[in-house]
């Protein structure tokens, strides 16, 4: 027998909750179990009430050493059960540090700052291709502006990623016209900045988007 | 509704003002449109056309053009990159503008389309530019038709535009109403458009049409220099419509008796006609005095033919043994008058090159002259064929004298239509091959053609003036051509000479000098709605099928019935 | 105040002009503990027969006992026989203050299972139990004390020990850190021996089940075997007992395997000593099948042995293949550590149990919330824990 498929509501995955957070990003905690599916780059979304969501892309994984880990590399070869018990009790929580992007509100997705932070303990889920389509789609690019505001961080990379990620849902939903356009609005925003721009495209030529030529 | 992939735009107006050019941001690749290309901007209700006179290469950081990006960045990419930081700018010379009107949806198209039964109206000079961002595409057949109209018995195709070949067609009730010109440097192409357009103009019955025709090249069938391929010749295609004359008695053409031959009489040579004359003689200050006496003595209808029968230099011995002039030489009608003798005797041996034309004779077999002017009165076309009387000599005496009769005739008729009544003149044109013989500075003045050049239509008569070297041509006359077309002219003075007197010449000047040096013209002037470069027709077995496919003005049957036949 | 450096700073040089006389006194001890551990290697029934007309001389004696192995055994590390469980367990505890503003104890066990040598993370435990009210108080109604606290802490890691290993099928070793035994006479109450009946009643569980159990002791201090040394030396047995005649007083039995400047070490890295039992007077609790035998491992490197003493109730010394994988287990997980070897599967179930004091904060909130919300009076710091709490000068910025 085999289960019907269905592309309108395929399940959420569940990273992590919600640690600390500001209007412009959060960081959350996740068990070493649920780190598989997170990834640089990746869009996560945060409901925080029937109809209104808050959208995030993970910029950051940290993982943190202490005296116990720096004390364990000192010896000649770690046994496999110190290096699992290090990974997955010890690191507790990962934290991923997202940066707020958007919001949807009903049915319409905004391209600004949430106007209120999620709280401690919310749950956070990684968007659906349908959710990032949906949300990477709407109005125009308005979201790039958080990215490339936020000097601090491996803008080009972080771009790259997210778009290799965003290309491949776009391209199974029928638009795979979406790399071309991001990637125009980049230029638009960065042509006054050639060092950036030059980063930034340097990332997303090594990130293999196939591009018409 | 303009089809999006069919008829996509090349870019957008970034801007520009209306005394130079207007920029426009390409959006297709550079190659894709050429200087010269016609394009149409819509902005608000109106639509603007315009001239690309330069493709200029841009880039938003200078970094952008220098690092050959796509050494480091993935073709598509790099694409991407160049697309918006490296540009080409378009400079779009407006010319006209003519009022669309709202959209068809619009609200406003209702109130639009009553006040404006006829549609937008005629295309105007540009008075506003258009907005920003306003999209700039590439005219399509039916912009350029609205702008040239269509092709039809008097709206006569010339050629068509360089890129997509939409028809230009060249309103010739309009060309006949001033004064024109056909330029190029040797080569390009001159004689064949020059038979291009007599052949509309005979054939569209616009005008009755008179070819000074100096090296035989108009009337009969000839062979082209650069080919060798046989050129139609206007008479064999045009038959009776087109009579050809030939220049003294028994005169042949390429081997063929013209319809009758243009003998002189002396007594229609004038002083002027020798005046004119003076530097081709090499005649002294003294020359008007001379002449003055020589009217005086003899009368304007005899001087010429008495001052030849005069000796030069006759002497005879008294009875004294003494040497004096004989009664009929000129020293002794020098003395008699009180005239200088050796003024009298220069000019009598300087003259002697014109008392030997053989074309000039005291008594022609027939009056050719009016014949010539009864066939131009009755709707014929003359071609006037100098055979072997090819010197300049021949040129400026046959075609000034034969020029001057016409006027004088043309403006009594005139004067008797505006004052009696009488039958309207049928405005003629006279086509001057080597201009620049008959229209430079020092003759300007002398002779009538420039007195036509001036007079635009008030007496019916215009000129077609065939020259390369426009730059010779006295100025005064040059700006009062209404339509010019010119090819490839190498000269900066002959391009300026082309284009004095006309607004956007820095435009189009360079424009000029890049046309094709064969079949590629710039079409300009008061008598085209705006400048326009044409890829001209060819004169060939096709022009004339397609031209004889197209009803006359006034019907075959309709001009021998006329002619009396 | 700070300390006064200018009085303290003599100390300090007298100090140091005394360790070198001191060091070389430590060396000709140890040279002579050398000495006789040789001479009397195997002749343990000597020793254990000297040891026995000793503590008719001295009643309080309390040394070493000779196993059987000789004195000087050296047995590398011996390679793995079977798959086995390691579980470690440590704890910690709040004692109860009265300048608290509740009063309340916590036992916490933290407690790890090791699949040792497969791909597996390590499973953790955590056990926690509140003492408050009556929990609080002896039969007195004196509060509890420290001693007892803690004595309440080793019955429960040693309980969660013997509760793990019960589902488990592979042999099991246990391991808590510190000694197996437990003293305690001086301090002795009814709340006291209950718990120590409890803690035997926990070893005897362990016993049952046939469990390893060890005590890990990381830089140990005790001389029990040197004292035996030192009976070899007495030249007259009434002497027994006597502090002041002992030779070799001051060494310990780390420095006797472990060495000392140019003195090698006994032990090699990975290498145990003998096992030894302990002479200790009668009526101890710890007897028969419980009773208390140790040996020493060197877990440290040819550079620097590191010397740890490993405690184990008789059963499991008697049977030497147990000894023998409890060998293996130690050395592999003090390797794991590196240059500061002790077993990581204790350093893990300590950084499970401890209670920092954040927590004991959040912990006395959670409490004061819940009383206060049952409408019970709550009392407030002692003032003079207030004082010790008041925030410490702060630096700008």
């Amino acid at each position: 027998m085999s289960i019907p498929t269905t592309h309108s509501t395929p399940r959420q995955v569940e990273i992590g909750r919600l640690l600390r957070a500001s209007t412009t990003g959060c960081v959350i905690g996740c068990r070493v179990s649920q780190l598989d599916v997170p990834s640089f780059g990746c869009m996560v979304s945060i409901p925080l009430q029937p109809g209104y969501q808050v959208f995030g892309l993970i910029y950051d994984i940290h993982i943190d050493d202490d005296g116990l880990v720096r004390q364990l590399v000192t010896a000649e070869g770690v046994p496999e059960d110190v290096i699992q018990d290090n990974r997955q009790n010890r690191n507790v929580p990962i934290e991923m540090s997202v940066l707020l992007v958007g919001y949807q509100q009903g049915s319409r997705v905004y391209h600004m700052i949430p106007p209120r932070p999620p709280l401690t303990l919310d749950a956070i889920y990684i968007c659906s291709d349908e959710e990032t389509c949906r949300f990477c789609s709407a109005g125009h690019f308005g979201y790039f502006r958080h990215v490339l505001r936020a000097q601090d961080l491996p803008v080009g990379e972080l771009l790259a990623a997210h778009m290799q990620n965003v290309a491949r849902s776009q391209r199974s939903h029928g638009n795979p016209g979406w790399v071309e356009q991001a990637t125009q609005e980049l230029i638009t925003l960065l042509r006054d900045d050639y060092p950036t721009l030059m980063a930034v495209l340097g990332a997303l030529g090594d990130a293999d988007l196939q591009y018409a030529e | 509704m303009p089809d999006f992939m069919t008829d996509p735009t090349i870019g957008y107006i970034v801007g520009g003002n209306l005394k130079d050019t207007l920029r426009v941001r390409l959006t297709v690749p550079a190659h894709e449109v050429q200087e010269g290309g016609f394009v149409v901007i819509a902005s608000g209700p109106w639509q603007f056309y315009g001239l690309i006179t330069d493709l200029e290469l841009g880039a938003t950081d200078p970094r952008f053009a220098d690092e050959q990006s796509e050494m480091r960045l993935p073709r598509g990419l790099a694409g991407l990159l160049h697309g918006q930081t490296l540009y080409t700018n378009l400079a779009v010379l407006p010319s006209l503008m003519l009022e669309s009107g709202p959209d068809l949806g619009d609200p406003g198209y209702e109130a639009w389309a009553r006040t404006h039964p006829a549609g937008g109206g005629k295309a105007i000079p540009v008075k506003t530019v258009p907005a920003h961002h306003a999209p700039v595409r590439l005219a399509r057949a039916e912009d350029v038709a609205a702008i040239f109209g269509d092709e039809n018995a008097t709206n006569f195709r010339v050629g068509n535009t360089r890129e997509q070949g939409h028809p230009i067609c060249l309103n010739l009730e309009k060309f006949v109403q001033r004064s024109s010109g056909i330029f190029g440097a040797t080569g390009t192409g001159k004689s064949f458009l020059t038979r291009i357009i007599l052949a509309g103009l005979i054939h569209s019955n616009t005008a009755s049409v008179l070819i000074f025709d100096m090296h035989n090249e108009y009337g009969f069938d000839d062979t082209a220099s650069d080919t060798n391929e046989k050129v139609v010749g206007l008479k064999t295609k045009f038959q009776s419509r087109v009579r050809t004359v030939g220049l003294g008695r028994g005169s042949t053409i390429r081997g063929l008796r013209p319809d009758f031959d243009l003998e002189i009489a002396m007594s229609d040579i004038q002083p002027e006609d020798i005046e004119l004359l003076s530097r081709e003689l090499n005649l002294k200050e003294t020359t008007p005095t001379t002449l003055d006496a020589l009217v005086q003595d003899f009368g304007r209808a005899n001087w010429f033919q008495e001052f030849k029968a005069l000796r030069n230099g006759a002497m005879i011995e008294t009875d004294e043994g003494k040497k004096i002039p004989a009664p009929d030489s000129v020293a002794a009608w020098a003395n008699k008058l009180g005239v200088n003798v050796m003024a009298a005797e220069g000019l009598h041996g300087k003259l002697s090159r014109v008392f030997e034309l053989p074309y000039i004779n005291e008594k022609p077999a027939a009056n050719a002259l009016a014949e010539i002017i009864r066939a131009l009165e009755n709707g014929q076309h003359v071609v006037l064929s100098f055979g072997e009387h090819e010197r300049d000599l021949d040129y400026l005496l046959v075609t000034n004298l034969l020029t001057r009769h016409i006027r004088r005739h043309w403006e009594e008729k005139t004067n008797a239509f505006r004052t009696h009544g009488k039958q309207e003149p049928r405005p003629l044109v006279i086509a001057v091959e080597e201009a620049h013989k008959l229209l430079n500075r020092e003759m300007a003045s002398q002779t009538t053609f420039s007195t036509i050049a001036r007079e635009m239509r008030k007496y019916y008569v215009t000129l077609l003036i065939i020259d390369q070297r426009p730059s010779q041509i006295y100025d005064e006359v040059m700006s009062q051509l209404g339509t010019r077309i010119s090819g490839w002219l190498g000269d900066d003075a002959d391009i300026s000479a082309v284009l004095s007197g006309l607004a956007g010449r820095d435009a189009l000047r360079g424009m000029l000098s890049r046309l094709q040096p064969k079949e590629e013209v710039l079409l300009l002037g008061w008598g085209v709605p705006m400048a326009i470069p044409v890829r001209t027709r060819r004169y060939d077995n096709q022009f004339w099928k397609e031209l004889m496919g197209i009803e006359g003005k006034r019907g075959e049957s309709q001009i021998l019935k006329e002619l009396g036949f | 105040m700070p300390v006064n450096f200018q009085s303290i700073q003599a100390q300090i040089r007298e100090m140091g002009q005394k360790a070198e006389l001191r060091e070389r006194d430590l060396l000709a001890k140890l040279r002579k503990a050398r000495e006789v551990l040789y001479t009397y290697a195997v002749e343990t029934e000597a020793v254990r027969q000297r040891v026995a007309q000793a503590a008719t001389a001295a009643k309080s004696l309390r040394c070493a006992l000779p196993s059987g192995e000789p004195l000087t055994t050296q047995l590398p590390t011996p390679p793995l026989r079977c798959e086995y469980v390691l579980l470690a367990a440590d704890g910690s505890q709040v004692v109860p203050s009265h300048h608290d503003a509740v009063e309340f104890g916590v036992i916490n066990v933290g407690a790890v299972r090791f699949l040792p040598g497969q791909p597996y993370a390590p499973r953790e435990y955590i056990y926690s139990e509140l003492l408050f009210h009556d929990k609080l108080y002896t039969a007195d109604g004196y509060l509890l004390t420290e001693e007892v606290v803690a004595l309440k802490r080793d019955v429960a890691e040693r309980g969660t020990l013997a509760d793990l290993a019960r589902q488990e099928k592979l042999p099991v070793v246990t391991l808590t850190d510190g000694q197996l035994e437990i003293y305690g006479e001086s301090k002795r109450s009814k709340e006291f021996d209950r718990e120590i009946e409890r803690y035997k009643n926990v070893l005897n569980d362990l016993a049952a089940q046939g469990v390893i159990t060890a005590g890990y002791v990381s830089k140990p201090r005790s001389d029990l075997a040197v004292r035996m040394l030192d009976l070899m030396l007495l030249e007259r047995l009434e002497m027994a007992g006597n502090e002041r005649m002992r030779q070799l007083g001051g060494l310990t039995d780390a420095t006797l395997f472990a060495g000392f400047r140019d003195i090698p070490p006994l032990l090699a890295p990975g290498e145990r000593s003998a096992v030894f039992g302990i002479y200790s007077k009668p009526n101890t609790p710890f007897d028969g099948a419980l009773a208390v035998h140790y040996f020493y491992l060197n877990v440290g490197t040819a550079h620097r042995p590191v010397l740890a003493r490993v405690e184990v109730p008789a059963w499991v010394a008697a049977d030497p293949a147990l000894i023998d994988l409890l060998q293996h287990a130690l050395v592999a997980q003090c390797q794991a550590l590196g240059s500061q070897p002790y077993p990581y599967a204790l350093h893990r179930s300590h950084e499970v149990a401890v209670v920092s004091l954040e927590e004991k904060k959040q912990l006395e909130n959670m409490i004061m919330i819940e009383l206060r919300r049952q409408g019970a009076q709550v009392d407030s710091l002692s003032e003079k824990q207030f004082h010790k709490e008041l925030q410490h000068r702060t630096r700008y910025p």
